[in-house]
């Protein structure tokens, strides 16, 4: 559906057509018109809070909505003035919301009412009250420091799940993480459990915080954040960098040379490629089985060097600009990618065949962390984990981007809906992208590698959306003037997938947490955008010490 | 059949046998970690890694036994002093259980089998008596394995009592051997070959350290000396259950006596370990890790196996 005939289906008077599959809506009552929106069911994708008072004095919400079959956005803009910024919340209606609220609460100090959790979410306890980093009046390099006005420690933050167990009961707090085998990377997760079993489960991220959204408004200019952006992820940062392109280059409506999608996506199938064969690697480490992981690791080098060829980078490739590639790809390279492709597909099945037999393995997996189909769609799942669960969608195929507008993009499904579903879908998407990359290099035109453009326009709107190896990655673009962004909000897919984590550990066994929390792939970094400061010495502090303060 | 002490033999007889014990317990403390490092460098190899070299284990040891023994602060008393006890427990089950020599100390197996648990025992309670939950939950993990895996290894005992008609099963006789022949004795030597498997903490059994899951479990509170106290009694004591399943199948009295047999014995019973310890390790790299209650699980089934050989050793199967 284009963006004018859904304006038509629904009857929306305050709704205009940013491009041909985004439309905004300007919401007199934000609640009453998602309610309204509700009936269209679509998914919740992000929310960008901005602070507009520079423009007009005003500080807006833009929730973000998507129409999957229809391959449409819908930005739900709200708005609210100065000294107390207030808006309704639709958390009541949309639970994804539930985290963006928050996170545009602490960054910029929108109130939303009747929030359901209307706790801190991604700035530490410590941080002082009434200090909002993302407002344009604080200065990027601000460092706060007044201890008269530390904010209530004791405000839980947890994000918990429970089970109806009764009052009284013998149980025990496990703590998993912040550092824990289990966890590369720094989170948090409280497990109350009854023996072995998980009662309750809490969940407490952000310790990574790092100011990227800050830092990109206040210092680069447009072509500075692709390199940023690739930093959001240590794996899949290229993914990063091609959505934030992609929403510039909407809102400035470049059109990329088709040589340049083609290469584009040859490097995000690469990417999907490595960072499944380290899951798969991960999960097998967390399973017990070594060799395995041994074995996905080995072939994932077969992979990094191929990104080295192509990019001459194993990792953050430095290839995106706004409206093209910097590199080709030339027929010798390309013949090496095919001939590698052939023999990790051959390893790789021999691999997930022999798996597949082994019984210790698909009985861990099998009916463990269960997310059902209704869960997922309500949390806002995204990527194969969404999809493990049945929720049938792909950007890939829903928003075709780059080279996918070429190609047909098989998407496999599953209703397992547990651990070995997410195993499985993992296993048919890594054939699928060894398939995608034999046509991409086989099919790519000839032609130039980046567009002409002049100057920006400002206060454009962008959506750049990209299906990232975990799922949706979208990244909300206003452009600004000077050659700047005004403001920039990448929302990675574990920041959906991860709070659907402690629905699926309760009621599981201890020994079951580490496979089901791994199964989301969850990668903390890409979600975590803060350090810890103690305001009282003004240190910073270690991440346990913080701990210990709660 | 019994011998020893208790049959009155030579005086002379009876310091060979203490000084055989002695060696055997001396050799065993640097055999097994040397088992240790083999199997380190067979998984290696199957993964197609260089891995470490064979005397890593020994190196690691060297290293821990060189730091101060560290204990987490909020522990109960028993934490400090399980690693002592357990290393006690495992050197006199050395000591008592023939190895390399034919220490004939007239070792009970109901007295060995006891020895042995005891060394998990006290490993289990240290754990169990540390403040770190999961210190908690890796000794609870290793209770039930271990009380899951000596029903088994009891039901084994009591098929071999019940075949030979007494309660006094000398390791050492030369008399007790587990008849190839007898299908009672073939599954009592298969569930001894499983719980010698399962008490190494091979996967998919590896359930109470599970350091993805656990971060170390029964382990974690213990650092430097201790650790390596726990570590260096933990293998002892797997080797020592493949000691014992070697002990019970080899016909010794073929190698005769004498010098010649004593060499003989030595160089059998090394090779013969050491090939049940590298058949282990294989088995280790191919299987994931169970859940807790997979393991006890399987570990029914053995049991099962264990009953079943009983009730054909008293028919006379």
């Amino acid at each position: 559906m284009r963006c004018d005939e859904f304006i038509a289906k629904t009857g929306l008077v305050d709704a205009e057509c940013v491009d041909d599959s985004t439309v905004l809506v300007r919401a007199k009552n934000v609640l009453e018109t998602a309610e309204k929106l509700a009936e269209y069911g679509p998914r919740y994708s992000t929310g960008v809070g901005i602070d507009y008072r520079p423009i007009n004095r005003s500080y807006l919400m833009h929730h973000v909505l998507a129409l999957d079959k229809d391959g449409l956005f819908i930005v739900l803009e709200a708005s609210t003035g100065d000294p107390e910024p207030s808006i309704k919340s639709i958390t009541p209606v949309y639970p994804a919301a539930n985290w963006h609220e928050r996170e545009a609460m602490d960054m910029l100090g929108i109130r939303f009412e009747n929030h359901p959790e209307p706790y801190r979410l991604i700035l530490p306890d410590d941080w002082p009250e009434g200090v909002y980093p993302l407002r344009k009046d604080y200065p990027y390099d601000e460092k706060p420091y007044d201890p008269r006005s530390i904010a209530d420690r004791a405000a839980p933050r947890y994000f918990s799940a429970k089970t109806g167990v009764g009052e009284k009961r013998v149980a025990a707090e496990i703590p998993l993480g912040p550092y824990h085998p289990a966890l590369h990377e720094p989170e948090y997760y409280e497990l109350i459990v009854e023996g072995e079993r998980i009662v309750e489960a809490r969940y407490r991220g952000f310790y990574v915080h790092r100011g990227m959204e800050k830092l990109a408004e206040s210092r680069l200019t447009y072509n500075q954040i692709p390199f940023l952006a690739e930093r959001i992820c240590g794996i899949c940062g290229y993914t990063h960098a091609t959505a934030y392109c992609q929403a510039v280059e909407k809102a400035a409506d470049i059109r990329v040379p088709v040589r340049a999608e083609y290469i584009r996506s040859i490097l995000l199938e690469i990417e999907r490629l490595h960072s499944h064969l380290l899951w798969f690697g991960v999960a097998f480490h967390l399973l017990g089985f070594d060799t395995g992981f041994m074995i996905t690791w080995r072939l994932r080098e077969k992979i990094m060097d191929l990104a080295e060829l192509l990019t001459g980078n194993r990792k953050t490739y430095g290839l995106n600009l706004v409206g093209g590639v910097r590199r080709d790809i030339d027929e010798a390279k390309a013949r090496a990618v095919l001939e590698a492709l052939d023999y990790i597909e051959g390893k790789f099945k021999a691999l997930i065949k022999q798996v597949k037999d082994m019984g210790e393995i698909i009985a861990r997996t099998k009916n463990i962390g269960i997310l059902t189909r209704d869960e997922a769609r309500k949390l806002g799942a995204v990527g194969p984990h969404a999809r493990a669960s049945g929720v049938d969608i792909d950007v890939r195929r829903d928003y075709p981007y780059a080279a996918y507008k070429y190609v047909d993009v098989n998407v496999p499904v599953m209703d397992g809906c547990d651990v070995l579903s997410r195993i499985l879908v993992r296993y048919e998407e890594t054939l699928e992208s060894i398939r995608l990359l034999r046509v991409f290099i086989r099919e790519i035109p000839a032609g130039g590698l980046m567009a002409e453009y002049g100057d920006i326009p400002e206060l454009r709107i962008g959506i750049g959306v990209t299906e990232a190896p975990r799922g949706e990655d979208i990244h909300y673009v206003v452009t600004g003037r000077e050659n700047k962004i005004y403001r920039w909000r990448p929302r990675a897919p574990s920041y959906m997938n991860l709070a659907t984590v402690p629905y699926m550990l309760v009621g599981e066994k201890l020994a079951n947490a580490p496979i089901i929390i791994a199964s989301i792939d969850p990668c903390f970094s890409c979600t975590d955008h803060v350090i810890v400061i103690d305001v009282g010495s003004g240190r910073k502090m270690s991440l346990m010490k913080a701990l210990r303060m709660i | 059949m019994s011998t020893g002490v208790t049959d009155g033999v030579a005086v002379e007889q009876m310091i060979y046998t203490w000084v055989f014990a002695l060696v055997n317990a001396l050799v065993l403390l640097v055999y097994a970690p040397l088992l240790d490092g083999i199997g380190r460098k067979i998984r290696a190899r199957i993964q197609r890694r260089r891995g470490p070299s064979i005397l890593q284990t020994i190196y690691d040891l060297r290293k821990l036994y060189c730091m101060p023994g560290i204990i987490d602060g909020y522990s109960g008393r028993y934490a400090r002093y399980a690693p002592a006890l357990t290393m006690a427990l495992a050197i006199m089950a050395g000591l008592i259980i023939p190895s390399f020599l034919p220490a004939d100390t007239g070792c009970d197996l109901i007295v060995a089998a006891y020895l042995l648990v005891a060394v998990s025992i006290a490993l289990t309670y240290g754990s169990l008596s540390m403040s770190i939950p999961y210190s908690v939950v890796g000794g609870c993990r290793e209770a039930s394995l271990m009380m899951a895996s000596e029903l088994c290894f009891a039901g084994a005992i009591a098929s071999i009592a019940a075949a030979y008609g007494t309660l006094y099963i000398a390791v050492a006789s030369p008399i007790i051997r587990l008849d190839p022949f007898k299908p009672s004795m073939i599954i009592a030597a298969a569930v001894l070959a499983i719980i010698a498997y399962v008490e190494g903490l091979n996967l998919p059994f590896e359930i109470s350290e599970a350091e993805p899951e656990l971060a170390g479990g029964a382990l974690i509170g213990y650092g430097g000396r201790t650790l390596a106290l726990l570590m260096h009694s933990s293998m002892i004591k797997e080797t020592l259950f493949i000691a014992l399943l070697v002990d019970l199948l080899f016909p010794w009295s073929i190698l005769g006596t004498g010098p010649v047999g004593l060499v003989l014995r030595i160089a059998v019973f090394t090779v013969l370990t050491t090939f049940i310890y590298m058949v282990m390790r294989m088995l280790d790299t191919v299987y994931g890790r169970y859940t807790p209650r997979q393991a006890i699980r399987a570990l029914k089934r053995v049991g099962l196996a264990s009953i079943i050989a009983v009730i054909l050793a008293s028919i006379g199967w």
